[in-house]
């Protein structure tokens, strides 16, 4: 009964997701994704201080783990279990036979729903492995330098890693790309609906992980390591290394979400992982927000993404005001809201507050520290030794 | 449990494509919801706190 009615409810309820709907499925998508690589970017900016503009790379690790490994497992296990697969073993036929062998791929997989799952949980563990390798490479020659020196750093390699992809063919594609096999195909509903609860629920679970790392010792390290990094080499801690793990950590997961979208998009190709989407709207959503909390975090990536999307929607409304093309605007408010935050609001909307742990009272002993009066020491001083003066005359 | 597990079963072998996608499309929007609810609860009570710690020990002092 109980199912009866539960059935006939959603029968009454809108079905099919299309127009209004799909738009609020493409939303809560990007959200997902870009509040993956703006939480791992506080991570790192916000409480330990690295100015990573190298996120692009890292989601582009992500992308890659899929078009260059994951699929040619995928291709493999296909061939063997029959699926008669075009060759894919040299340039030419990885790039042409792509669309012939993922559509026979996608076939084979409509009726794989545990196999499928498998490669979807195997392609994020790669890409969290391979992530987290390559947050260590950067760190290698980048870590001990200055926050300046870093950042032209990271954004070379970010660029580097896009030249690598457009002229290596069997990475991505090259400058055609690649088709990917759909790991959802055996679901019979819109993959575009399961794409997004899944990057949302990651995006949650990454939520956690961050909350909880932050509220421990290290998190209290990686603040300490923010404010002044001399202080805590001076005590034994190893600096580089902390810095190194951190990189490592959130390189991981920002891989993630170059993953959640190359099954989004169901296509990889290097043109679209540039840093002005992967690294500076992520930066923007941060500084609006306000880096080192998670909420200013997700109030910026939830202001910045339904700006772009109005944009998008109402461009033909919006032309009418410009006298330049509409496709500019984004770019523009990117650099303009940048220039106005860092000038009204420095520290974003939600500044950050005091690290509040329970059981410690840290505005007690801030208190405490403010009631030492230095000032009046030299009059003390001048105070004692009077005293002092006046007993030896008494003497 | 059994009882809804058997219900759950029941829904998922009967239900059509267009439903799967209105289940999931309303779990897409909890998650969206329950991210920032949380999160902004957290930040109430924590900023709630340290006004209460501070309350403290202005009065200690």
């Amino acid at each position: 009964m109980y199912a009866n009615i539960a059935l006939s409810m959603l029968g009454s309820m809108p079905t099919a997701i299309e127009g209004t709907s799909r738009l609020i499925v493409d939303i809560a998508m990007f959200f997902g994704l870009l509040v993956i690589v703006a939480m791992a970017l506080n991570f790192q900016y916000g409480n330990a201080g690295i100015p990573n503009m190298g996120c692009a790379v890292q989601v582009i690790i992500g992308a890659f783990t899929i078009s260059a490994i994951v699929m040619r497992i995928m291709f493999t296990v296909a061939a063997q279990t029959g699926v008669p697969l075009d060759n894919w073993n040299n340039d030419f036929k990885w790039i042409y036979s792509n669309p012939a062998n993922v559509g026979l791929m996608n076939e084979f997989l409509k009726s794989q729903a545990v196999l499928s799952m498998g490669f979807l949980l195997l392609s994020i563990g790669l890409a969290m492995i391979l992530g987290a390798g390559i947050g260590y490479l950067l760190a290698l020659p980048a870590i001990r330098l200055r926050a300046t020196y870093l950042m032209i750093v990271l954004i070379t390699v970010a660029d580097a890693s896009q030249i690598i992809g457009r002229n290596v063919t069997q990475i991505s594609g090259g400058t055609l790309g690649v088709w990917i096999p759909d790991v959802f195909a055996w679901y019979p509903g819109d993959r575009g609906v399961i794409t997004a609860v899944i990057t949302l629920f990651i995006g949650l679970v990454s939520f956690f992980i961050f909350r909880t790392m932050l509220n421990s010792p290290y998190g209290r390290l990686m603040r300490a390591l923010r404010e002044n990094e001399v202080t805590i080499g001076s005590v034994g801690k190893n600096v580089v290394g902390i810095r190194r793990n951190i990189l490592m950590f959130a390189s991981g997961i920002t891989a993630i979400a170059g993953v959640m979208n190359c099954y989004y998009l169901l296509y990889s190709n290097e043109n679209g992982y540039q840093r002005a989407y992967w690294t500076y709207w992520p930066w923007l959503m941060l500084i609006l927000g306000g880096p080192g909390n998670n909420a200013g975090t997700f109030l910026g990536a939830a202001l910045i993404i339904a700006l772009r999307r109005i944009i998008i929607v109402y461009k033909f409304t919006i032309q009418q005001f410009f006298f330049f093309p509409i496709s500019y605007l984004e770019d523009i408010i990117l650099g303009g809201l940048l220039v106005v935050v860092m000038i009204f609001r420095p520290n974003g909307l939600i500044p950050e507050k005091l690290l509040y742990i329970p059981g410690i009272n840290y505005a007690k002993m801030v208190q405490e520290e403010v009631k030492v009066d230095w000032r009046a020491a030299p009059k003390a001083r001048q105070k004692a030794a009077e005293d002092k003066a006046k007993k030896e005359a008494k003497k | 449990m059994n009882f809804l597990m058997l219900v759950a079963l029941r829904l998922v072998t009967q239900m059509s494509a267009d439903q799967l996608d209105t289940i999931l499309f309303w779990v897409m929007i909890a998650i969206w919801v329950i991210m920032p609810t949380f999160i902004v609860y957290e930040e109430l009570m924590e900023r709630r706190a340290l006004r209460e710690a501070e309350k403290m020990s202005e009065g200690q002092a």
